[in-house]
């Protein structure tokens, strides 16, 4: 955990002095940036338990030359509420295409990224005489391709049209429930705001 | 649906336009702008009925710095999803005000911020209440990574619940 924190850390002093040696948003050396991390406690009126949460969710990927960036993003959260908890870890790899150099305003790309996580779900009682713990492992693949619309010098609205495939397994940690393995994909339009750090 | 997009496309001409004549992130004019939107055809895989779900989700967000380091804006949101001819709706809308100490030259603007959001959903009204201490770190010209201690209480129609909280986050700042 220290070393994630420190890594956190220097990665954020460096990115400015890094950013300063790139001209344009996809120019190699260039970072596209964001996620959150957050921890709350929260209680509700006519309960005693205090529910607590911690999530973190940071993304980056960085410009190996004009035009292709790779990176990921990690998921970590763990939430709990009396007998109940739920831990959930993942990784996602990705890579990306902009087409277009120099100081443009709009970046038209292409983007592919495969994911695995976990996901464990614990109550710390029995349910029907029967234990439950509860892991459900995802294994994902989406492409996507859309374009960037740069509204500021660091700053574009992105609008893509994606398709992901991803595959579920629940394992129900028990002889009495069986597990279960199912896939599902989904495809559609997204849009929203991409940070360029150069 | 047309004057929502009529609104969309007027501020994404003038976003622009007004972020030239700002000279630091929470000068006069300049805007906070986050947000996003999706929509998203999903096959669940069930062995039960080959019906999609489908979900349209609008979430924008938007401040405006009315003078020096005083943003006015607001959080808006729509959530639509239909399932074998059932259909969920929920909507949010609230006002946020904010204050940024500092001015040009500055890489750190520590903040304050409170906001009031009403979620509107078909079984379960909700108000919350959101105050919010912190600081933005530029890392470019228009990006900052965003730290905060906050606290917000919720009025709900099932019972009420106060949540007490840390987080950090990028924002994007276009001036």
């Amino acid at each position: 955990m220290k070393k994630l924190i420190l890594a956190l850390f220097t990665l954020a002093l460096l990115l400015p002095e890094a950013a300063q040696a790139q001209t344009y948003p996809v120019d190699r050396g260039s970072w596209i940036v964001g996620g959150a991390a957050g921890l709350t406690s929260s209680s509700a009126g006519d309960d005693d338990g205090r529910s607590t949460s911690i999530f973190l969710n940071p993304n980056a990927q960085y410009f190996v030359r004009s035009g292709l960036a790779v990176g990921g993003n990690v998921t970590l959260s763990y939430s709990s509420q009396d007998n109940f908890s739920s831990t959930s870890v993942g990784v996602g790899p990705a890579v990306s295409f902009y087409f277009g150099s120099g100081a443009r305003s709009v970046y038209p790309f292409v983007s592919a990224g495969t994911g695995i996580a976990s996901s464990t779900i614990s109550i710390d009682e029995t349910i029907g005489g029967i234990d439950f713990d509860r892991t459900t492992t995802s294994y994902s693949f989406d492409v996507a391709g859309g374009a960037v619309f740069m509204v500021a010098k660091n700053v574009g609205v992105t609008g893509a049209v994606f398709y992901r495939e991803q595959h579920f397994n629940l394992d129900a940690d028990s002889d009495a429930v069986e597990d279960e393995d199912f896939d599902t994909n989904s495809f559609g339009f997204r849009f929203g705001l991409r940070l360029f750090a150069f | 649906m047309k004057k929502i997009l009529l609104i969309l496309l007027t501020v994404g001409i003038l976003v622009p336009g007004s972020a030239l004549a700002q000279s630091y992130p929470v000068d006069r004019g300049g805007v906070i702008l986050g947000g996003s939107a999706s929509l998203i055809s999903t096959d669940t895989g069930s062995n039960f009925t080959d019906e999609r779900t489908t979900t349209l989700a609008i979430n924008p967000s938007a401040q405006f710095f009315v003078i020096p380091n005083l943003a006015l804006g607001g959080t808006a949101g729509f959530f639509l999803s239909r399932f074998d001819d059932e259909t969920d709706a929920a909507a949010l809308l609230g006002p946020t005000l904010s204050y940024y100490v500092g001015g040009p030259d500055q890489r750190f603007y520590p903040f304050v911020s409170g906001s009031l959001q009403f979620d509107v959903e078909e079984f379960d009204d909700s108000a919350t209440l959101l105050l919010e201490g912190g600081g933005a770190y530029m890392v470019a010209r228009n990006v900052a990574l965003t730290g905060s201690l906050s606290f917000s209480g919720l009025l709900d129609d099932l019972g009420d619940q106060n949540i007490v909280g840390l987080r950090f986050g990028v924002s994007a700042f276009l001036f």
